[in-house]
């Protein structure tokens, strides 16, 4: 959402321009009436000049700013540059000022006393200090804003991409042992081995639309999982038993996808199957409150040297919960006293909301 | 050729298995589904070949290797992550990818004669046929230090050295640690081609290029390596009865 000046950039300058030095000219004459010194001809026409030479001469300073690309300098180089520059304007100013006033004007001839000159230089360049002041400080509270625009779109973008990222991590491991299973499935038992190959796609095209979604209903991933657990039935065989059970009402519930997948998946990887026998997952859902409570147990045991191992799955899955509920949402997993390991997702109902602008998101796909 | 399947899946045992019937010279004498029991089969069966999943439950294929005393040909099969063995320095193992294509086990085999016979080959020009006890120069062991592995063939180790509770391996310029005693290591290997030079080193006898005299009547030892032993006056007597046999 870059906010747009409702007047071009050069509509703008101009106006500025003429209001600006108008209103110096005002004071000049506000100023000078105050002190009672006489309105003639003379002095009408001192103004008008120093109106035109004012605009003129700045417009001139800024083709040289815009030339010289100043705006780009640090401000440690910039004084410098501002000072001299409006030290110029000044005395080029107090030059074609006097000639204009005294010769023109006036008719008189013109008499420069050094003093004087030095004196009346410093008093003008203070007016192009003063305008530079204004002129660089516009531009500096523009880029910032600018800047600040361009973070907030940039952390949207990189908490867009991140959970993203974070989204869909299958196990290449097990499509691989589940291809090989069903290999062997296709010799011992055909018509197994074609509802395994079902089940592998319905997974593989899950995967694939969900990590395009960031929040799919509970019911679908719960199809996902049941798909997923046949499957590695279908490779453990008698060493995996499988328990469900799930309140009906919850199956609306919106929940980030795969974040249950990944815990079953972490359930069998890194316990059942380190286990020689073999063991137990059971899954259940229900409401409680607003939120969703889900429960993985399974047999095993978290070892504290495991954890490295452990680590990416749930660190992903918390960040993930971290981005899309803020801390209303949480994910604990521990061992229990019976040698089981015990994962408790809560889910709220609602997601925090995300502005993005979308056009940027775009971009980056 | 007798081989043994490892695989904790009972169906990807049978696949290969079954992939294995179009080779009749290749004799499936055992499968198993954990290393404790293929550990028993492999010491009890002494197969040619083992084809050896790597991901197994309590203990991993490399841990299965690591705790043999007999290590044979070894073909890893595994579902996806290569990049396990990519931790191999030599290339002198090689895998399969579940699952397993029917070309790519022909070639694997077929490099695996050739390597058979190679080693028979050199086996009877050095006229090493007599059968002694413990490991001999023709005999392989497996060593893994952290994330690296390989495949060594004693006789290109030059020596072992005590480092605390682990022994160093000198070999083709690495000296991996491995969790072994040196006193261990020196009953398994054979005392043909092996010698316990002092506390520190075990040299492997057929390395040694130069031995002169050296304080109190032993010996200075310097190697093939240029690795320089010294070994004391007991043992240089027996090293000397040794060499002037």
């Amino acid at each position: 959402m870059i906010t747009q000046f409702p007047m071009s950039k050069e509509r703008l300058y101009w106006t500025s321009q003429f209001i600006g030095w108008f209103i110096y000219v005002l004071l000049m004459w506000i100023l000078n009436r105050l002190d009672g010194k006489l309105m003639n001809f003379y002095f009408y026409g001192n103004l008008v000049t120093t109106f035109v030479l004012g605009v003129l001469i700045s417009h001139g300073y800024r083709e040289l700013i815009i030339k010289l690309n100043w705006l780009r300098l640090k401000i440690i180089l910039l004084i410098p540059r501002v000072i001299l520059a409006s030290a110029v304007c000044g005395l080029i100013y107090f030059f074609i000022h006097s000639l204009i006033s005294e010769v023109i004007i006036s008719g008189s001839r013109p008499n420069f006393k050094p003093l004087e000159v030095l004196q009346t230089t410093l008093n003008l360049s203070v007016n192009f200090v003063m305008w530079s002041l204004l002129y660089f400080l516009f531009h500096f509270i523009q880029n910032y804003r600018k800047e600040e625009i361009k973070n907030l779109q940039w952390q949207a973008l990189s908490t867009e991409v991140e959970l993203n990222k974070l989204k869909s991590q299958l196990n290449p491991h097990f499509i691989f042992n589940s291809m090989n299973s069903i290999r062997a499935l296709v010799d011992e038992n055909p018509s197994k081995s074609k509802d395994s190959i079902t089940q592998l796609s319905n997974i593989l095209r899950s995967s694939l639309l969900m990590g395009r979604k960031k929040v799919i209903s509970f019911s679908e991933e719960i199809q996902l999982v049941r798909d997923y657990l046949s499957l590695e039935k279908t490779r453990f065989e008698e060493r995996l038993k499988i328990n469900f059970k799930i309140d009906e009402r919850v199956y609306n519930h919106k929940i980030p996808p795969m974040i249950l997948q990944t815990l079953v998946e972490n359930g069998i990887k890194h316990g059942i199957s380190k286990l020689e026998e073999g063991g137990t997952l059971s899954i259940c859902a229900e409401n409680r409150g607003s939120d969703l409570y889900i429960s993985i147990e399974n047999s095993g045991k978290i070892l504290e040297s495991g954890k490295e191992e452990k680590g990416f799955g749930l660190l992903n899955s918390r960040q993930r919960l971290k981005l899309l509920y803020s801390d209303r949402g949480s994910l604990t997993i521990k061992n229990t006293d019976h040698n089981s390991v015990l994962a408790e997702l809560i889910i709220p109902e609602e997601t925090r909301v995300f502005k993005i602008n979308t056009d940027l998101t775009n971009k980056f796909k | 050729m007798k081989a043994i399947i490892i695989d904790d899946e009972r169906l990807a045992r049978k696949e290969l298995a079954s992939l294995l019937t179009d080779y009749p010279d290749i004799e499936v004498v055992a499968e198993s589904h954990n290393a404790d029991h293929a550990k028993v089969k492999i010491e009890s069966l002494q197969p040619d070949l083992v084809f050896l999943d790597i991901q197994m439950p309590v203990k991993t294929g490399f841990e299965l290797l690591e705790e043999l005393s007999f290590i044979p040909h070894v073909i890893f099969t595994t579902a996806y992550d290569e990049y396990a063995l990519k931790a191999f320095e030599v290339n002198a193992f090689d895998y399969l990818l579940k699952p397993i294509e029917k070309e790519r086990l022909k070639e694997s085999l077929e490099k695996l004669k050739q390597r058979v016979k190679d080693d028979e080959a050199s086996d009877k020009s050095e006229a090493k046929i007599e059968n002694t006890s413990g490991l001999s120069l023709e005999d392989q062991i497996f060593v893994k230090d952290g994330e690296k592995c390989w495949f060594v063939k004693l006789d290109k180790v030059s020596a072992f050295e005590s480092e605390g509770n682990y022994v160093r391996i000198h070999f083709e310029g690495n000296k991996p640690l491995i969790l072994k005693s040196l006193n261990n290591l020196e009953q398994r290997l054979s005392e043909k081609y092996f010698f316990r030079a002092n506390r520190k080193f075990i040299i492997n006898l057929s390395w040694i290029e130069n031995m002169e005299s050296w304080f109190n009547g032993g010996l200075r030892v310097t190697l093939k390596n240029e690795m320089q032993v010294e070994i004391s006056r007991r043992q240089a007597a027996k090293l000397k009865e040794k060499m002037s046999l």
